[in-house]
Order: C-alpha cells, then structure tokens, then sequence
C-alpha cells in the first residue's frame, strides 16, 4: 500500500530495490509548497524528458492530486499498489508519488540502446524483405502490425519468470486463428513455473509436445513476414522480449523445407528448390550410411568400376569403414562447432586448418579414403540446406550410420521405419506433424513438394486453419 | 491429451512395451553382421576361367590389383591392373576354394562378368558344372558365357589389345559389341539355362578365340581376341563351333539384329526415270569403270522386327519367318539415282533378296550339318502343336533338319543419310 507519507515510500523503496546503484529516487517540492518524489530506474528512461516533461510541469503545479492534466505524457496510469509500481518501475517508467495522496503515478518515457534492424543471420534470403525481428520486443510488433494492418491483429501480453519478468506475448489474427491451439498454447504457458525465461527456446521446451522425441514440434523464425504468413494460415506465434526468435506454433514437418521465397519468386523454381531440399534432407541422413552399407556388405550393388575406384582407394586404409566415416563425420561435427564459438579473428584459420586436415592431409596420409572425405562433405553441404531440421539430421544420420554399417541396407530400411514412424505420429498441439502427407489432404498437397501458383491456394491449411478456411473471398460471396 | 490409466493398465502397458522390445531387438542385432566384408579383404575377380585335366578341375581367376590412392603422389605406371591366380581340385568349388591356398584375397565372384571354358571343358560338358554358378548367391547369373577355341581358358586370360586396362572388361566389351556386329553371340548364364530347359531348343554360347596380331606397329600384347562366332551345344556338350555368317543367320532369326548391317550386290536393273519405268538401262555401271566391279549397297539396320511360326502343311513341318527390317543407306559404291523413290525401292528389293538368301543358305547349312534347333523352332512347334509335338519330341533334330523352310525379308530404307548422291557418281549423269 501506498502510504500518505512521502518519507515512508520513499524509504520503502530504497529498501525494496537494495540500493542498487542505477535506482533513482528523489523529492522536490513544487512552486506551491506540495511534495513529490520521483524514482526510477537510470539507464531505462530518457533522462532529458523527464526534465522536460515532468519536473518541469510538476514544479508548477497547484492542484491537488491529479497530475493527469500537468505531465504532457501520454502512458500515465494511476496505481495504488507498490508491487505494481515496482514492475512499472522496473519496466522503463518513473513513477511519481505525491504528498497526502495514496494514489501514485507512473509514466513510461522509455529509452534505451536497441540494436538496429538488421537482416537476420540465420534465415538469409535473396527475394524478399531483408528486416529481422530485434530483441526488442515493442519493435517486434511494431514489425508485425505494418504487416497485417487488421484491428484482429491482437497480441496478448504475459510476463513468465520470478526473477527475470520476463514479457512475452502471444500473437494471432482473431477470426483465423485456431482457437484449439491458442487455448493450449496459453494453458501451457501459464503452467510454465521457472524463475528465469531469457530466450524464445526455454519457452519452446517447456510448452513441446513430446520432449522425448526428436522431432521438434514448434517452429521459430526471425522474419517478421514468415510469422505474418503464418498467423494468417491460423497459426499462433509467441514473441519473447529479449530475443529476435519468435516461436510459431504448430509446426508441421513441412515447414522446414519451406522457406518464405517459395511463395515471392516463380512457382517453378520455387516447386524445384523445395525438391531439392527434400531430397537433401534426404541424402544428408542417408548417404553416409547406405555408402558404408554398400561397401561393406553389398559390393555386388555397385557398377564394376565404381566398386575398382572404391577399392581403390579403400587399399591401405587401416580403419574398418564404419570407423572411417565416424571418424570424418566428428571431425566435420569439431569444424562446425568451432567455427560457430570461435572469435571471427581466429575462425579463417581454423577453417583453412580444417580444410587441409580433412580434405588432404587426412587421405594423403592414408588415414581416410577419399571418397569418404567427399561423401561426408556432401552430407554436410546437404544438411545446410535444411537448417531447421539439424539435430534430426545429425543423430538420425549417426544412428543409419551404424545400423548400415553392422547390418547393411536391411538395417537402414530399420532406421528409415523408425524414423518415419516417429515423424507421422508426432502431433504439434492436436494438429498432426506429418500434415498433409499423412492424413493426406489434397488442398494441402498443392503447398507440398511441389508450391502451386498462388490462384490454387483457394483456402487455408485445413489441419490447421479451423474458422474463416477460405482465403478466396470472392468464393465465400457465393 | 495424455490417456487416465490406471495402475494396472500402466503396467500391462510396460509389459507390452517390453515383449515389443524384446521381438524388436534379435530382429536388428542377431541378422548381424556375419556377411559383413571390407573391400581391403576382398579380391574382385572380373573374369574366370574354368578347365578341366584329367580328372582335375582348374579354376583361373582375373583378380582386380587396386593400387593405393593418395592424393599428391602419381599415379604408378605399371601396367598390373589385373592379378592371375589358379586353383586345383575335384569339383569346380573345390578348386575355388583352394585357390586360397595360394592366394591372399578370398575371390568375390560378384562383379565376374566372363566365364571362359576351355574347350576340352566343354566337349565334357558345361552343364553339370554350371550349377555352381547358379546356385552360388555371390555369382552373377549376368556372367557371359564364352568357349575358348582350340584352347585352354587361361591361355584366353590375360591378352589385353584394347583399350580397357582390365583383361575382363576388354573381353566383355568384345561380347557386347554384338549390338554392332552380329556375327558374334552373346549368351549370359541364363539365357543359356533358359534355351537348355526349353524342350525343343538348344542352347548356343559365344566363342572366343586367339589370333595372332597383325599391326606390328603396336608394341603391346602379340595376340589379340575375336568373338567371332559361336559354339553349338548339344545337351550340354560342345558340338561344334559355327562361323560367322551362320552366327549372323542365327541372331537374325532370333530376332537378335540389333544396329547390324547388309551388304548386298546392287540391282541389275535400275529404273533411270522416277516417272517411267519404261526405259531400263543396264545397272548404272559408268563407263570408266570395269565391267567386273560389283556395285554394292550397305545398308544400316535401326530397327527390325522378326516373327517366327511352325506350320503343318501337307504333313510338313514348315517354319516360317518374317523379317521387317528398318533403317538407312549407309554406303552405296555404285552411281545408282538413289534420291528417285523407284529406285529406293529396287534396292531395297536387293537388300531383301540378298538377305533372304543368305540366311536361306547358313540355315540349311546349320540344319543339315550340325542338325541342332538352336532356333528354338520346336519350342514354337510344342505352342502350335502340343499334339503333334508329343510324335515328334524324341527325335525332333531328325525332324527339324528334314523340315522345310521359307525366309521373307521387307527392308525399308527410311534415308539415305547426308547425301543422294553416291560419291562415285560420275558428273553430269
């Protein structure tokens, strides 16, 4: 509660905020005699506004408690609880206390350094727009709102985290939306109970369908226009103050070789790149496998001179095969890793190294045979072209690995099995992961491996979008 | 969302999960890794050769010698692509298997594609020993099967005048260079246990003999390999080899014709005027040339089509065969006016002709001299004539060679190619 007493208040707040250095609180007494104290937090609010727009106006002030009419801000909320007012305090406002008054002020005159918007590094694009969400999570939907420029645009706003508070906000397009799946999205983010929630990805495992399988079953993205194409197929997105990832949900296994220039370049070429980044999906999980497979237990398969190559050079190499490519494949894994932690000074040197090491000196020196170095490297080319899909790809191809290199192509067919059955009996809040393969839908099959022209996408994903299926308006007149 | 079971039904669930388990898992670890082989402890054999002494068998294998890669270091230039080693022993396995006493690779038949035997082998009799290959999962049932003329199969191996660094390969080119040139047979493992279980059929295999090297210029091998022809088998046992033109006459009754081509003698007679006929002038010999100089045509078979029946006419066997041939003028020596279509017509009318004679002439020679339906004529018979077919079947050779025969032949020239005019054509003609 707020006490009457300017000297309590302020004293209570001191001790809440445990006199850290970059709290503010201070008392002043305008031309008439009243008392205020103001506090707030340094480094959230712009310091030369609040001389401006506050102090100066509250100096002059002669009425008795209402400030509304004398601060020029528009953000000015009335709060009579002190909890609150330490949240609005520690959210960017300064919150003004009056004397004989149990009502306080806050005002929010935000300002704090933001990164720019900038092209996001993880999701490039050639044809499109090149902006990317920030951390900032205000700008993120500012991003979104010129997008969709619809008053069903709505995002609700929760804070999650004892200690960090941490905003998030779910956003959808009332109408379109999916209200099962927005009423499990928000079931489960209310039951999320952590004290610390700093990036989209805690909230992803917290609300995931199935932490025991692989398969993720939500999807991210740093492009404010691919979460507006997916709000407006029915989805639900979840923004997470302090991070340009926002998470969509549900997510489909289609997603990942979708990308958003499908649908902003011709459908011909965008119907032949997502074929080539399914069978790359493909070839990243299987091709080292079926090439041990082959090599080790059914030579017969291979052309006659193919198989002369290989043996080739395979002579003098002292590993069993299957040790071979694992060797390579943790030797790719290091390169990769290291060339995402390592400072970018030193990260040329590290790929020439690596280079040199894995894709000479290594066969040079008999340790590797060459092919391997190459059916590696195409494995590893190939899974870049699906970076969504990574962890799958790299324990799924580990695991063909093995089973092709002790059992042959009877166990990759195991593998293959294994891993189809787990991706068609996933589901991502209700709806189903293998969507629209299995159940098969046949609107859903033109936005497959092939991307129809954009007059056959008369309605919305049908697994998905529940109400307002149509897009074609002209149609639903009829 | 998740199902209210209850702790009993949670249990049989685990209970359930378990025996799924325990199935699930012999099936992927104990079908194991028994047939597992590196390619650093296999030796691919790309030819073999099968003879037989006294009462030994001798197994000849072409093992593959992979000299190491590696990057930086050139390449070796010794010529030893290919390794040779044999093995001895009583049954043909046996001599496989023995051939590891002698040497470090265990042979992999997989990629075998010739079978050579040597002669003596063959006049025993291929087709007891051939079961080996058949029942064997390693061999490759796609194996060409060759008979090495007046030789031993070992003495075939090893001579090398082509390109092809590999022996084998270089003999298997030689035998699928049968699409270009039909005088030589190309018979793999089961088209020969196909025509030897068909009742009314003999199975035939391609030869392979060694001749001496003409072109001295090259410093290579002083042999080189022919496929010419082919060996006739009678019930397993080598009776005989025929020469080219009867192996020609059989592929081209089998319907075998591929891009072959004819070369025929030119009409006698050519029509000079695309209108009229009427005034025939003597087969465009030009005056400068001699009397004595064939004209002839060769003409380049694209496509053909071969029907084949047996018919009982007069209580004769007849065996009848159409053939319609397709294709284009690929050589003409004479100075006929080929860009007239009448003309066109009278040498494909020679092209029929000719060939309908020649094969006429070998047929008759295959059915008199060797007596052996290697046409498969009595299996048609057999379809045709299931009732008659039982009088006949015990001495269906006797028959075959004492039935008649009628050859048609259509030949269709579709272009002459680049030109209508034959090079040798004299100016102003």
């Amino acid at each position: 509660m707020i006490s009457k007493k300017i000297d309590e208040n302020k004293k209570i707040l001191e001790e809440e905020f445990n006199g850290s250095s970059d709290f503010s609180i201070y008392e002043f007494k305008s031309k008439s005699g009243k008392e205020f104290l103001v506090s707030y937090i340094n480094n959230l609010v712009d310091p030369s506004s609040i001389s401006q727009y506050i102090i100066n106006n509250l100096l002059n002030y002669e009425n008795k408690f209402d400030i509304t009419g004398v601060v020029a801000a528009s953000r000015i909320t009335e709060i009579s609880d002190m909890n609150q007012i330490i949240d609005k305090i520690l959210n960017g406002n300064i919150a003004i206390f009056i004397e004989e008054s149990t009502i306080a002020y806050t005002v929010e005159l935000k300002q704090y350094e933001h990164r720019a918007i900038d092209e996001p590094n993880a999701e490039t694009v050639i044809r499109g727009p090149k902006e990317g969400f920030v951390e900032d999570l205000n700008i993120n939907k500012s991003m979104i709102r010129r997008k969709i420029k619809n008053k069903n645009l709505v995002f609700e706003d929760f804070t999650l985290g004892e200690q960090t508070k941490t905003r998030i906000s779910v956003v959808y397009i009332k109408g379109i939306v999916n209200i099962g799946v927005l009423e499990e999205v928000k079931r489960r983010l209310f039951k999320i109970n952590t004290d610390s929630i700093l990036e989209s990805g805690m909230i992803e495992e917290y609300i995931i369908d199935n932490p025991k399988t692989i398969y993720s079953t939500i999807s991210n993205t740093q492009k404010p226009d691919v979460l507006a194409g997916k709000i407006l197929e029915g989805r639900v997105a979840v923004l997470c103050d302090g991070t340009p990832h926002a998470l969509t949900i549900p997510k489909l296994f289609i997603e990942s070789i979708q990308t958003s220039e499908d649908y902003y370049q011709r459908p011909y070429i965008a119907s032949l790149l997502r074929m080539v980044r399914f069978f790359s999906l493909l070839v990243s999980i299987l091709l080292p496998g079926i090439y041990i497979a082959l090599q080790t237990f059914h030579q017969e398969m291979i052309p006659t001179v193919f198989l002369i190559t290989m043996s080739e050079n395979r002579e003098g190499v002292p590993l069993p095969a299957v040790i071979e490519a694992t060797m390579m494949i943790l030797m790719l894994e290091f390169l990769k890793e290291s060339g995402t932690r390592l400072p970018r000074a030193v990260g040329s040197a590290v790929s020439i190294v690596g280079a040199l090491v894995l894709g000479q000196a290594s066969v040079q020196a008999g340790i590797v045979s060459a092919p391997m170095v190459i059916i590696v490297a195409v494995a590893a080319i190939a899974e870049f072209t699906i970076p969504s899909q990574r962890e799958i790809i790299i324990y799924y191809r580990l695991f063909i690995l093995f089973l092709g290199g002790f059992i042959g192509l009877y166990g990759i067919t195991c593998g293959l099995i294994i891993l189809v059955v787990q991706a068609v009996t996933q589901k991502s809040f209700g709806v189903d992961y293998g969507y629209p393969l299995t159940p098969t839908n046949k609107s859903g099959l033109k936005d497959f491996l092939v991307r129809f022209p954009m007059k056959f996408f008369k309605v919305r994903p049908e697994a998905i979008s529940k109400q307002n299926v149509t897009r074609d308006k002209s149609r639903g007149k009829k | 969302m998740l199902r209210e079971t209850s702790p009993e039904g949670r249990s049989d669930l685990m209970k359930r999960r378990i025996l799924l388990v325990i199935f699930i898992l012999p099936v992927i670890i104990f079908t194991g890794c028994w047939d597992q082989r590196e390619l650093n402890k296999i030796g691919i054999v790309t030819a073999m050769g099968i003879d037989k002494e006294g009462d030994e068998f001798i197994v000849t294998v072409e093992v593959i010698k992979p000299e190491p890669v590696r990057a930086g270091s050139s390449v070796s230039e010794s010529n030893d692509r290919v390794t040779y080693t044999q093995g001895r022993g009583k049954s043909v396995f046996d001599a496989v298997r023995n051939i590891t006493l002698k040497f470090d690779r265990k042979a992999f038949l997989s990629h075998n594609s010739i079978i050579i035997f040597g002669e003596d082998f063959a006049k025993d009799g291929i087709i007891k020993y051939l079961d080996l290959i058949n029942r064997d999962q390693e061999t490759r049932e796609t194996s060409y099967l060759l008979v090495a003329e007046k030789a031993k199969s070992y003495e075939v191996m090893g001579i090398n005048a082509g390109i092809e660094e590999i022996p084998g390969r270089y003999i298997q080119q030689l035998v699928e260079n049968e699409v270009y040139n039909v005088s030589s047979l190309k018979m793999d493992l089961v088209g020969y246990l196909r025509d030897y279980y068909n009742v009314g059929k003999q199975p035939i295999i391609g030869k392979i003999s060694i001749l001496k090297k003409e072109n001295l210029n090259d410093n290579g091998s002083k042999y080189e390999l022919s496929v010419e022809g082919a060996s006739i088998f009678n019930g397993g046992r080598l009776s005989g080899y025929l020469n080219a033109d009867e192996t020609e006459c059989v592929n081209f009754i089998k319907g075998n014709i591929g891009n072959s081509i004819i070369t025929f003698n030119n009409p006698e007679k050519v029509p000079s005027d695309g209108l009229s006929t009427s005034t025939p002038r003597v087969g465009g010999m030009p005056k400068s040339v001699g009397k004595d100089i064939k004209q002839q045509s060769v003409f380049e078979i694209e496509e053909s089509k071969v029907k084949r029946d047996v018919e009982i006419v007069d209580g004769k066997i007849l065996m009848k065969v159409n053939i319609k041939i397709r294709g284009n003028l690929a050589e003409e020596s004479g100075d006929i006016d080929i860009s007239k279509r009448e003309v066109i017509e009278a040498v494909e009318e020679a092209c029929s002709k000719q060939l309908q004679e020649d094969l006429k002439k070998n047929f008759e020679t295959i059915q008199r001299k060797y007596k052996l339906d290697v046409f498969g004529f009595g299996q048609l018979f057999h379809i045709r004539y299931p009732d008659e077919w039982k009088n006949v079947k015990d001495n269906w050779a006797q028959v075959f060679s004492e039935s008649d025969c009628k050859i048609e032949v259509e030949t269709h020239i579709h272009t002459t190619n680049l030109t209508n005019t034959p090079t040798g054509k004299e100016k102003g003609k």
